[in-house]
């Protein structure tokens, strides 16, 4: 099985599921969905049939699975980062999960704490300075923050 | 050196977290005007900025905090045409902290007629005031055939730009057609359009025969000679236009066909109001809405606005609930689904 | 005349106070910051900016606001061509062949090519302000419906000019945006669609949380991954001024070029309704249909930089043409400067230039002069700007990854917009490994509904002989085939050329 036909797939189910919810819409509603789902259902199904067809181009799913792994696995470090960072900015709100994160991110990718701690507070600082004070914007709270104070 | 930086970490979050202490709510049952003062009140808009009730919100609310003697912070809350914020301030904690502009009249129809993720009761909300509300003005290409209501009753195919099926635009005039008991064969509503402007634009394109705005956002574009104004859907004629007839001037239809016109006419005169969450504390909300009607007497207010042409009409909180619970709380459900069935069914 | 000349020049010599050029400095600074940071539009720096203008007197608000929202695609350009991700909406289509060109280490001079087009464009904008107000009505008036539904049409066929190397893909991303913006509640009916009773769809799929998901997050894991964005590693870290000089010179080489394409831009930003991106997507189909090297279009061709560049700067000036003259927005900045309008006392409509003609003309000297200052500060760091791509990876996702959450918060204050840049993260690198078009998507995306809404209006309004309802339309269908065939037909304008000299 080979990955590009595993992501294929699974835009498949979700085209094909938008076109069961919909069955019952009325016309208006349904007219423009109704002819381009099942158009793109047509084309990606073409698609996946090519790509099995074609047996030499494309990466099969265990040598994809052994690859990031191989690779240090560095692909799935930065995805856990990226998702970490989301749920910190969810429970800390962005104030503090901007410069912290920062400061953990640079420091993880070799960079002494010096530099890092600096890099992020000089950054950071003239973010907060002009778009805070200057400009007013409102920045997400945290759920922290939100759960002892409102 | 790690030391340093902990410590420096610890001393940043400390702050920050202590720093909002400033914003804690106090115990209920105090003073009220004690209790405003200093505070940061919010102010919603349902709207994204731009648009006339922000340009209004913004306009007022220094001169409501000068009243409360707080701060104002005006905050847009787009989404859902309104609902989302609605929603969010029925459902908040009821501090009275928080406070929303609304087009009432949107508010109230879009639970009356059902919409998908209202969460609230728009009787349970505290009505804090009315800011001001605009008729609605049915307007014409320049050389339109329509000139008197004769040649609507005459007409065999008329045609409405609308933006949406629940909105004023298209709506005033289907109710009106009702009242006027024009039979729906002679109709076709046109929807889609992204908002008055562009339902006046195919008007005046003749892609379409009419639509309705507000009566100063008319005033613009009939000033300019883009599209003529037909004549004023109230029972008195308009400030902006004194030469063109009321509807009510011309004819008088029988209550059991005007009734739906009625009911949406008097939405209409609650139309830009203020709201804030349900269950808070009465003499906060006397407060509050003591301080709204004294801001909207402030004359430099009253000039800021005359300066942009923008109305100001107000109505207290005690009357806009008065009002509500007389209007719209005494009609049945059978009245009630009659009413969607003519709005969202009967005119397409 | 005489006085007409007066009022020209005092308008301009009362942009010149002290006071005035300075809050142009800030607009542009504003204006280049926002555009830069992807997910941060000119619409959201017009909205932190209103506050600002309310003890201003009308003229230098003005000035402030659209110093700003005159420069905020020049800014986006230089995200789009050095990271791959659009700074703003517009941008998109510069990175079709504005990336590739940094990845092979060409930056410095796609960046001086984007840099010169985008100010040329912005003045060639002002110009056409000047030149159409009196021609605006009628032609506003000729545009219904039906005629714009065969614009966006064109606009969609894009998709197909796009895709040429791997059309099937290519025509199923763009169906894949066209669905992705169906989902959301319809005023026709007055029901919600694909919302699965969630009021956070009531809205529909929001375009930021959607190209920062697409665009942004497969870049960042590309630069914590992989260290760098750059694939062409033969060439030194450096960006010499020379290069920049190159792509400055390329936009003359290629001037008629960007003439055609400045042209589309204003006339797309003249018609309220259908929106700039289009523009530029249509500029750079054009420019890749008008070029010798057509084939190698995606790979990194200069061209395929100035199209889009030249057309999203032009359109401010061709979209200031309606708000100022009819007083209906052509874009969502352009209603929030009508409303900034009515806030400093102004009354935007038919009647403005006639009242404020002073105000007008400065407006126009703002958006000429803004767009030379901003674009020349950038060209004047365009090496160190382009350094950007050079730096250790982590470095800029570190900064980068936060920004982008932050953009995408900041349109709507809803988390949930940062949960759905992570869904349309994952789908984008999935799109990105499998060949898959991601700006065909965005445009999918940008047009599906609005072809739909002016589908059933024109339906409903003329009738379903719509397509031929009148003359401009029929010459739009026309011009539909014609481009439809454009590569068979320009292949058999070849050989019957060669038979005849051969």
């Amino acid at each position: 099985m080979k990955v590009s036909t595993v992501f294929d797939g699974l835009i498949l189910l979700v085209l094909i599921s938008l076109l069961i919810i919909s069955k019952d819409y009325p016309f208006q509603l349904k007219l423009l969905p109704w002819i381009f789902i099942p158009l793109a259902i047509i084309l990606l199904s073409i698609q996946m049939v090519t790509d099995l067809r074609n047996k030499t181009a494309g990466t099969h799913l265990i040598e994809w699975v052994k690859a990031a792994k191989d690779s240090e696995g560095k692909y799935l470090k930065t995805v856990l980062w990226i998702l970490g960072l989301f749920v910190f900015l969810f429970i800390a709100g962005f104030m503090v999960a901007a410069p912290v994160f920062t400061v953990l991110f640079l420091r993880a990718n070799g960079e002494s704490w010096r530099y890092s701690v600096c890099l992020s507070a000089i950054g950071w600082g003239i973010f907060f300075a002009t778009f805070i004070y200057a400009l007013n914007v409102r920045l997400y709270e945290g759920k922290i923050y939100l759960y002892l104070f409102s | 050196m790690k030391k340093m930086i902990l410590m420096a970490l610890y001393v940043y979050l400390t702050v920050h977290f202590t720093g909002s202490f400033c914003n804690t709510p106090i115990a209920f049952g105090e003073d009220a005007a004690q209790f405003y003062k200093g505070k940061v009140v919010t102010f919603l808009v349902p709207y994204t900025p731009g648009g006339g009730t922000d340009a209004f919100a913004r306009m007022m609310a220094p001169f409501l905090g000068k009243y409360l003697d707080a701060t104002i912070v005006v905050q847009n809350q787009p989404g859902a045409g309104g609902i989302y914020a609605y929603n969010h301030l029925y459902n908040m904690k009821p501090d009275g902290l928080t406070m929303s502009i609304t087009d009432s009249a949107a508010l109230i129809l879009a639970s009356i007629l059902d919409e998908k993720g209202v969460d609230y009761d728009f009787r349970k909300f505290n009505w804090l005031g009315r800011l001001s509300w605009s008729s609605r003005v049915i307007l014409v290409a320049k050389n339109s055939p329509f000139r008197t209501l004769e040649d609507l009753m005459k007409a065999d195919k008329i045609k409405i730009a609308g933006t949406g099926k629940t909105d004023a635009t298209s709506q005033t005039i289907q109710l009106l057609f009702h009242s006027l008991n024009i039979p729906p064969e002679k109709v076709t509503t046109v929807l889609g359009y992204s908002g008055g402007k562009e339902a006046m634009m195919s008007v005046m394109q003749g892609e379409t025969d009419m639509t309705s705005l507000t009566e100063d956002t008319s005033y613009g574009f009939t000033k300019g000679g883009l599209v003529k104004a037909f004549l004023t859907v109230d029972t008195k004629r308009s400030k902006f236009f004194p030469e063109i007839p009321a509807f009510y001037e011309l004819t008088s239809p029988p209550e059991e066909r005007d009734w739906p016109l009625a009911a949406f006419l008097d939405l209409q005169r609650l139309r830009r109001g203020m709201i804030t969450s349900p269950n808070v504390p009465a003499d906060r909300v006397a407060f509050l809405r003591n301080a709204l009607a004294k801001s909207l007497k402030d004359q430099k207010l009253l000039d800021a606005a005359a300066k942009k042409k923008t109305l100001i009409d107000p109505l207290t909180g005690e009357e806009m609930e008065a009002l509500i619970k007389k209007k719209v709380g005494k009609l049945s459900d059978q009245q009630i689904a009659e009413f969607r069935d003519i709005s969202l069914k009967k005119y397409q | 005349m005489l006085d007409q000349l007066h009022l020209v020049s005092g308008s301009l010599f009362g942009l010149f106070t002290f006071y005035n050029l300075v809050l142009m400095l800030i607009g542009i600074a504003i204006g280049l910051v926002f555009g830069i940071i992807p997910g941060l539009s000119g619409l959201v720096a017009l909205t932190l900016m209103l506050p600002l203008i309310y003890d201003m007197d009308p003229n230098s608000a003005l000035i402030f606001l659209l110093s700003s929202h005159a420069v905020v695609t020049t800014g986006g350009s230089i995200s789009a061509i050095l990271l791959g991700i659009p700074g703003t909406e517009p941008n998109a289509a510069t990175i079709i062949d504005g990336f590739p060109m940094t990845q092979q280490g060409k930056g410095g001079r796609a960046l001086g090519a984007g840099l010169m087009a985008s100010m040329l464009g912005g003045f060639f904008g002002a110009l056409v302000l000047v030149f159409f107000i009196p021609i605006l009505l009628p032609i506003a008036l000729a545009f219904k419906s039906p005629e714009l539904f065969l614009l966006i049409i064109l606009g969609l066929l894009c998709i197909v000019i796009l895709s040429k190397g791997h059309l099937l893909k290519g025509i199923l991303s763009g169906v894949l945006g066209l669905i992705i913006s169906f989902v959301g509640y319809q005023g026709l009916t007055a029901m919600h669609r694909f919302t699965f009773g969630s009021l956070y769809l009531y809205d529909g799929i929001k375009l930021v949380p959607l190209g920062l998901g697409l665009f942004a997050i497969p870049v960042i894991i590309d630069l914590t991954a992989k260290g760098t964005i750059i694939t062409d590693k033969s060439e030194k870290n450096t960006v010499r001024q020379s290069e920049v000089w190159e792509g400055v010179k390329d936009v003359f080489r290629h001037f008629w070029l960007f003439l055609r394409c400045s042209a589309i831009g204003a006339w797309m930003g003249i018609l309220p309704g259908v929106g700039g991106t289009v523009a530029t997507f249509i500029a750079y189909g054009h420019a890749r249909a008008t070029s010798k090297n057509r084939d190698n279009f995606g790979n990194g061709e200069v061209e395929g930089v100035i199209g889009p560049e030249a057309a999203n700067n032009s359109k401010e000036g061709g979209a200031l043409l309606p708000t100022l003259v009819l007083g209906l927005p052509g874009s969502g900045a352009m209603a929030l400067l009508l409303g900034a309008f009515m806030l400093v006392g102004l009354d935007p409509g038919p009647l403005f230039l006639v009242t404020h003609m002073d105000i007008a003309l400065s407006m126009i000297w703002t958006l000429v002069i803004a767009n030379i200052i901003a674009a020349g500060i950038a060209l004047l760091y365009c090496r160190q700007l382009a350094k950007i791509a050079y730096l250790p990876g982590h470095i800029v996702a570190s900064f980068l990854l936060t920004l982008v959450f932050f953009g995408a918060y900041c349109s709507r204050a809803m988390f949930l917009d940062i949960v759905m840049v992570l869904v349309f993260g994952a789908i984008g690198y999935g799109m990105r490994a499998f060949n898959y078009n991601r700006p065909a998507v965005l445009l999918g995306f940008i047009l599906g509904r609005l072809a739909e809404k002016y589908f059933f209006i024109a339906l409903k309004a003329h009738g379903s002989l719509f397509l031929f309802s009148s003359p401009i339309a029929v010459a739009l269908d026309v011009l539909i085939v014609l481009v439809l065939f454009s590569d068979k037909l320009l292949d058999w304008i070849k050989k019957k050329r060669r038979r005849y000299e051969g």
